[in-house]
């Protein structure tokens, strides 16, 4: 393993990684990946890179930060980070977040409890530079030198920081080595968050700063502001999308399925994560088949970002997110439906539903709910009739973090599982105490430089060591498998990682949602629905 | 006789962007900012190719495509769909029962070298 580092090493001048990951020193993972010798090698960063952009963290680089040409440009950088910073301590500024963040920053008795429930400080081989307290712990630093303008006892007592342009730049890239699942502050027997420290550093970064993750602003939030969807597509796009998944879905269950758009005084107002309308066609083709034999009143909005409810602004910057989930609730509200209800989709579900609470008030304040909850009501309500045995294969049951620990939204999906999946099987540890994907705060989306290596070597590795014994019974490749994500984020590290690892072609281990699942129980429509060859 | 290409895009840069690649290559090129002026090119002059953009006003390219490969007679017309899409609309448009799958997919920015490959593996360069 690498020299342990310590936090000084973060404002080291050398512009070289300061820490190197290498496969055998990774947590091991179960068979058929026991052997680090057939793991695949990690590409390495070009010189080009190296040469131009930030790259002193560790092997990848997420955000490609340009190198600063001169000592004046790297100071003013540094000033701007230290007016971020104060603004980060401001109730004016950062109302949101304020308080759990100024308990953190007091009380963190440095126990490393949390350290212990990180999926990537344990994926790494417990590599200090992981440590959810290593961030936070210079961002304490910061704190107290800076906002709290102690001297040199309270450098003794809280120790020292140097602040310079290498630092910030670390810290910038640390701040996408987290995927904000928050074990870590579910783990803290105070009720510190540091996971919360990644979150508020992303933010301070992007709204001060104007440093980001490309696929989450620039073709993320900023482009669904203007064109209605982070995927590119406008309303028309999905719509004509939309006809062909209809017709396919008609074609493939026996049952005419029409998809109601702009419903005004609908139930339901459905958001779906817009990817599914391309990446994953059965899922929101699996929704309508299910709404329409139960007999919801439903609808779909081409409202602007109406019918998209993804909201990347909760992982990286505040106002972003507001602008975004203001959008979601003016379309609900010029549809005057009762209720919105989330698809599949983890993040969107904590934006909407939690975090926009506060922003979402008077009559934008319209209820939000899970689509968990409303297809275990349908379910286990035999609204529609159901064969188990059409789904006589292994199951599991991924927890997406944003909806399940961060949200509460648990056993209504496992209620549906049970019910309809004869052969499924739990993850350990599940609930509330599952294990993020690797995908999660946007990692699924990254891809840049190497950053891929890094989400499936590193984020991605408890998961995958999850999803090994869960079917470790069972990676006879004569028998298909499924993993039950309802989460778009997760479905996109899945995609990608069971790929990176064959898993397909290997073992038959598919993914998707849970809906496709449901459809495929249906005695109504034809058997099949779940494509084995769509992975 | 040089070569037809239709460039649809509802950005002009764009559309002036593709044209200049593709006129100093030799091509002759036709232009629609929708998938309406691109299905009236398409019937009146005749393209030996054409560039699809897939977020429109009016007709999208979604639309565009279909209409060109649900016809028996436009459906020969190679259509390289260049667009700032997420990638997975690859897989969507490719994997359609209705329609075949594109000749061609860039996403972009396009760089010129890609443009011409595509376009050269699709109808073959210019004379001269």
């Amino acid at each position: 393993m690498s020299d342990r580092i310590k936090l000084t090493d973060m404002s080291g001048p050398d512009r070289r990684p300061i820490i190197h990951l290498d496969n055998k020193e990774l947590m091991p993972l179960p068979q058929p990946l026991e052997s680090p010798d057939k793991d695949h090698a990690w590409a390495v960063l070009s010189e080009k890179v190296m040469s131009s952009v930030e790259c002193g963290l560790d092997d990848t680089c997420a955000l490609n930060i340009p190198q600063p040409k001169t000592k004046e440009e790297e100071e003013a950088l540094v000033k701007k980070f230290l007016s971020g910073l104060d603004k980060l301590f401001q109730k004016e500024n950062n109302w949101t977040f304020l308080q759990p963040l100024l308990l953190t920053m007091e009380h963190c008795a440095k126990c490393q409890t949390c350290s212990e429930a990180c999926h990537i400080y344990e994926a790494s081989g417990n590599n200090e530079l992981y440590r959810p307290t290593f961030r936070s712990e210079i961002m304490r630093r910061l704190y107290f030198k800076h906002i709290k303008h102690g001297g040199l006892l309270s450098a003794f007592e809280h120790g020292d920081i140097t602040v310079n342009w290498p630092l910030v730049a670390r810290l910038a890239e640390l701040a996408y080595r987290c995927n904000l699942c928050r074990r870590c502050a579910q783990t803290c027997p105070i009720g510190c968050d540091n996971g919360l420290v990644a979150h508020e550093l992303r933010k301070l970064f992007s709204q001060e700063m104007g440093i980001n993750a490309k696929e989450c602003h620039d073709n993320g939030s900023v482009l669904q502001l203007k064109v209605g969807s982070s995927t590119g597509m406008s309303s028309l796009v999905v719509k004509d999308n939309i006809e062909f998944i209809d017709e396919d879905m008609t074609e493939k269950t026996g049952v005419k399925v029409e998809t109601p758009w702009d419903v005004e005084g609908a139930d339901v107002l459905l958001i779906h994560n817009a990817g599914e309308i391309m990446a994953w066609p059965e899922n929101p083709g699996a929704f309508a088949v299910i709404l329409n034999a139960a007999g919801i009143t439903w609808t779909l909005s081409s409202e602007l970002a109406g019918y998209d409810s993804i909201n990347y602004g909760l992982w990286y910057d505040d106002a972003q997110f507001a602008r975004v989930a203001i959008k979601h609730a003016e379309a609900a509200k010029k549809l005057k439906v009762k209720k919105i209800v989330l698809g599949e989709c983890g993040h969107a579900h904590k934006a909407l539903s939690v975090i926009a609470d506060r922003v979402l008030t008077g009559e934008l304040n319209i209820p939000r709910e899970s689509s968990m909850t409303l297809l275990r009501d349908i379910v286990m309500n035999d609204r529609i009739k159901l064969d188990p045995s059409r789904n006589n294969f292994p199951v599991t049951l991924h927890d997406p973090c944003n909806m399940v620990r961060l949200m509460g939204v648990v056993e209504p999906q496992r209620e549906i599982v049970r019910k309809i999946c004869p052969k499924f099987r739990e993850m350990e540890p599940h609930g509330v105490d599952n294990y993020c994907c690797g995908g999660g705060s946007g990692f699924a989306i990254m891809s840049g430089n190497n950053f891929q290596d890094w989400r499936f070597h590193v984020s991605g590795r408890k998961k995958m060591e999850q999803v090994l014994n869960a079917f470790a019974d069972c990676l006879d490749p004569a028998i298909n498998k499924y993993i039950c994500a309802p989460c778009s984020n997760c479905k996109g590290q899945f995609r990608d990682m069971l790929a990176y690892y064959n898993m397909w072609e290997k073992h038959r281990i598919l993914y998707g949602g849970l809906v496709e699942l449901i459809v495929n129980a249906m005695v109504d429509v034809k058997p099949g629905f779940i494509d084995w060859e769509w992975h | 006789m040089a070569k037809k290409i239709l460039v649809v895009d509802d950005e002009p840069d764009v559309v002036t962007y593709l044209c200049a690649i593709l006129k100093d290559a030799g091509y002759e090129t036709l232009e629609a900012s929708n998938g309406e002026e691109a299905m009236e090119a398409v019937l009146s002059k005749h393209p030996d190719l054409v560039t699809l953009d897939i977020t429109m006003p009016e007709m999208t390219g979604v639309k565009t495509y279909r209409r060109l490969k649900e016809d028996e007679k436009l459906k020969k017309i190679p259509v390289v769909i260049v667009t700032g899409v997420a990638h997975e609309f690859k897989r969507f448009i490719s994997t359609r029962e209705q329609v075949p799958a594109p000749e061609g997919y860039l996403e972009k920015p396009v760089e010129p070298e890609e443009l011409l490959a595509e376009v050269k593996r699709l109808i073959g360069g210019t004379p001269g």
